[in-house]
């Protein structure tokens, strides 16, 4: 489908009707609209939005005052919204006009469907019919896929979500290729009732009842699986979301373990600084004396110096000479000295005032010991000082650790507890869902397989006993007919989902080579649909959440040009009839990461057999321009127009190296007003 | 620096040292602070340590005071003063202060007899001292009251004009 242009009649700020020429050109497929906050973007994406389906976007306020505000006031009670589209492959044959109004107070809207023949003529379709036509083109759930503003892309899930998988079957047409099969199986069934009430066979009666019964417990196996797929997704996304929770709330561990590694160097510190207090201490109280004395005691050496030097000092008499002078009874100088007598006296005397030796040692050790008391006193501050700075090192380490227990513990009590502990217990029961769902999915899996064989091989027997009735060959032929194309339809059904999903593949990692600078491709898994990366190395890896939003524009991108065979690495050769609904995308980049932007736009602008953007004027930059301006059909500015006077935010572009004005004041009143930029 | 002087040569006889058992209180005050038993602040183990530097601030301070009657002393035996390697102060304080520069105190008995009592006079006078300043100071921690002791003397500490003899 291709949207040829879209009339807006008094809906929101658009007032009176403003007519939109979209871009058909198959080579400028590009339809751009900028326009500032508030200019009336998101209003153009709703109302396409809203035509096609009668509902909104997530991000569109107050969808019940669609009617424009002055219009109203100006006795004005509907508001509409007209497209024309046709089918691109039908060369202008299958083209339409759809209408869509509201009338002020009604809360239902209403739809009206025009077939346009080739001669311009309007022709009506019924009202019932109008919504299977429109279903055609673009079904109501997968609106979404088309027609979306990119904040949605976060409520996209890659990681096997089983809705994911519907609406991809659905936009490929393999949902449509699956109940054809279905019917077709259908028919078989009915042409073997109508043969065996006419052999009347009890054998035959047993198999088909059976085989009724395995179909019935396959339709509810393939049901649970369904289901089972839903749940493990759906734990999975909140598994996700609560590991965030977590990892977003301060977590008690970590702190704590900050705390017992603080407490720890907080008891060496302390023990290093009592350590070094006790040491202090005890060398001050040894020394004390010694430094009171220091001055003294220079003075005391001094003195002795000089009595040696006067040799002043007890002279050594030799007492053993005194000794032999006494028992010999004679002096050296030949004096007698008689016992008691008066010689002999004296001679006593001197002995005991020369006790040289001892005294002379005594004086010699007093000297030696004070001089090393000196020495400790000269060396009292310089020791002190060192001891000092040793422990005011391990006082401010105390000091820092204290800090950061002081700190730990003030974080540990403002740590939401409670919270913590709801989410912990949320996120073992979701863990633990997963865990039985995925075992019962193995088990409902084995059942469902076991099922099948089964089927296939009751059917065969059923096949073998018809085969040999004459009576009931007409209806065989028939059968057999009707088998034959459901057999058909199922490969080329195989066929088709093996070749979207390798051109999907090769599409998906080719637009990541391109955008990413790292070596990464993707893979689709067939079960599921999940999209995984790998390394260089195939090793299953995980990406960056700027990286998944270009994930997702690739798996986008991808899907559109498939459906509208605009893929250049491979290509589906499609027997069902894929969605080609154009693509709209407002604020496009809003979850794309600046340095992919460009690469993102003239992919999809590649891809897209139309393509829809609508920017914020502070996006749109020369560089993007430049980039897509060969695939760029038409470009229009949303300028917005308020009453009253002037202020001082006028904003402007440029486009084409022309200025123009994005907002104008002093207006009529306030409404949004459409320039197309000349190309 | 330890020394290696057997400081029980210096002496020929025994001899008890007597103080005023009124200053016990400032003897176990430099000890254990303000607690009864050992501690991470405590400064002097021992009273002898005390005494020797009672009797270094009463030499400073020139305050040599007599001895109280013997019911109201206190003895530490020389020996004592001998193990703790201090036995040379009771020489270093006379020789400092009422004996200056006498080495007659080493000759015999009655020198040192001598150099005992002038001891126990400056250590009873540095006794005093330390009690009254104990008295007046804020201070709870031993250490931090002999650094403001040390410092309060800090450049007033002896200089003695030694007469030779």
């Amino acid at each position: 489908m291709k949207i040829r242009n879209v009339t807006l009649t008094n809906f929101r700020t658009f007032y009176g009707t403003t007519k939109i020429e979209f871009s058909t050109d198959s080579e400028r497929p590009t339809t751009i609209f900028i326009g500032e906050n508030g200019a009336g973007k998101t209003t153009v994406l709703n109302a396409i939005y809203w035509a096609f389906t009668g509902g909104f976007t997530e991000q569109f306020s107050d969808s019940s005052k669609l009617v424009n505000k002055d219009a109203k006031q100006e006795g004005t009670k509907k508001c509409s919204v007209a497209i024309e589209f046709d089918n691109e492959f039908s060369n202008g044959e299958d083209r339409y006009l759809l209408i869509r109004e509201k009338f002020e107070g009604n809360s239902n809207s209403e739809i009206t469907l025009q077939k346009i023949n080739t001669k311009g003529a309007y022709e009506g379709i019924q009202d019932g019919m109008a919504d299977i036509v429109i279903e055609r083109f673009i079904p109501k759930r997968l609106a979404n896929w088309f027609i979306f503003d990119g904040e949605a892309m976060r409520h996209m899930h890659l990681n096997g979500d089983p809705k994911f998988k519907d609406e991809l079957s659905q936009t490929f047409g393999f949902t449509s290729m699956s109940q054809l099969i279905k019917i077709l199986d259908q028919i078989d069934t009915d042409y073997k009732r109508e043969e065996q009430k006419l052999i009347k066979s009890d054998e035959l009666d047993e198999l088909s009842s059976e085989i009724e019964r395995l179909i019935d417990s396959v339709s509810h196996d393939e049901k649970r699986l369904k289901n089972l797929a839903t749940t493990i997704s759906q734990e999975r996304r909140k598994v996700e979301s609560l590991e965030q929770k977590l990892t977003n709330l301060p977590q008690s561990e970590p702190i704590q373990g900050q705390r017992e590694r603080a407490s720890r160097r907080l008891v060496e510190a302390k023990a290093k600084r009592t350590s070094r207090e006790r040491e202090r201490n005890h060398y001050i109280s040894i020394t004390a004396p010694k430094k009171l004395l220091e001055n003294g005691l220079q003075s005391l050496i001094q003195d002795f110096l000089i009595k040696e030097e006067k040799q002043i000092l007890p002279q050594p008499f030799g007492t053993q000479l005194i000794a032999d002078i006494l028992e010999t009874g004679e002096c050296i100088c030949g004096t007698k000295i008689l016992p008691d007598s008066h010689e002999a006296a004296c001679l006593a005397k001197k002995n005991e005032s020369a006790t040289t030796g001892q005294l002379q040692a005594r004086i010699f050790s007093f000297r030696s010991e004070i001089s090393n008391y000196l020495n400790v006193a000269s060396e009292f501050h310089t020791v002190l000082d060192k001891l000092a700075e040793d422990i005011g090192i391990y006082e401010g380490e105390v000091a820092d650790q204290e800090q950061i227990i002081e700190q730990a513990d003030k974080k540990i009590a403002d740590i939401p507890d409670e919270e913590i502990q709801k989410i912990k217990v949320e996120l073992h029961s979701a863990r633990d869902l997963i865990e039985i769902s995925i075992r019962q999915q193995g088990e409902v899996q084995g059942q469902l397989n076991g099922s099948k064989r089964q089927i296939t091989i009751l059917k065969a027997r059923q096949e073998s006993i018809l085969a040999q009735q004459t009576r009931t060959s007409h209806l065989r032929v028939e059968r057999e007919k009707v088998c034959r194309l459901g057999q058909y339809v199922l490969e080329q059904n195989e066929r088709q989902q093996n070749e979207v999903l390798d051109v999907l593949n090769k599409e998906v990692s080719g637009m990541l080579v391109q955008y990413l600078t790292k070596n990464f491709t993707a893979e689709v898994d067939a079960n599921n649909y999940a999209v995984r990366t790998y390394d260089v190395d195939h090793r299953l890896t995980g990406l960056s959440t700027g990286e998944t939003n270009v994930l997702k524009f690739a798996v986008i991108a991808a899907i559109v040009g498939m459906a509208g065979n605009r893929t250049t690495l491979g290509k589906v050769s499609w027997i069902s009839e894929p969605i080609t609904a154009p693509l709209i995308f407002d604020a496009p980049f809003s979850v794309v990461d600046s340095e992919y932007r460009t690469s993102v736009a003239t992919n999809l602008a590649k891809l897209a057999s139309q393509l829809v953007l609508l920017f914020d004027s502070a996006k749109w930059d020369q560089k993007l321009e430049e980039l897509m301006s060969p695939k760029v059909g038409k470009i229009y500015l949303l300028i917005s127009n308020a009453k009253g006077n002037d202020k001082s935010t006028f904003k402007n572009i440029i486009i084409k190296n022309n200025s123009y004005e994005l907002n104008r004041y002093k207006c009529d009143r306030d409404e949004t007003i459409l320039t197309e930029v000349q190309l | 620096m330890s020394s290696a002087l057997n400081q029980r040569s210096l002496f020929s006889h025994d001899h008890t040292i007597y103080w005023p058992s009124k200053y016990e209180r400032v003897v176990e005050f430099l000890k254990n602070g303000t607690e009864a038993k050992p501690n991470n602040r405590s400064l002097y183990k021992f009273n002898v340590e005390v005494i020797v530097l009672a009797a270094c601030l009463g030499l400073i301070e020139n305050n040599g005071i007599d001895l109280p009657p013997n019911s109201e002393r206190k003895e530490i035996a020389l020996s004592t003063f001998n193990d703790n390697q201090l036995g040379i102060y009771i020489y270093i304080i006379p020789l400092l202060g009422e004996e200056k520069g006498n080495v007659e105190l080493f000759r015999n008995k009655q020198g040192e007899d001598t150099a005992v009592s002038i001891f126990q006079r400056y250590a009873a006078g540095g006794l005093e001292i330390l009690n009254d300043r104990l008295n007046t100071s804020g201070h709870d921690s031993p250490y931090l009251f002999l650094d403001d002791l040390i410092s309060s003397l800090n450049g007033g500490v002896i200089d003695m004009d030694l007469e030779i003899q």
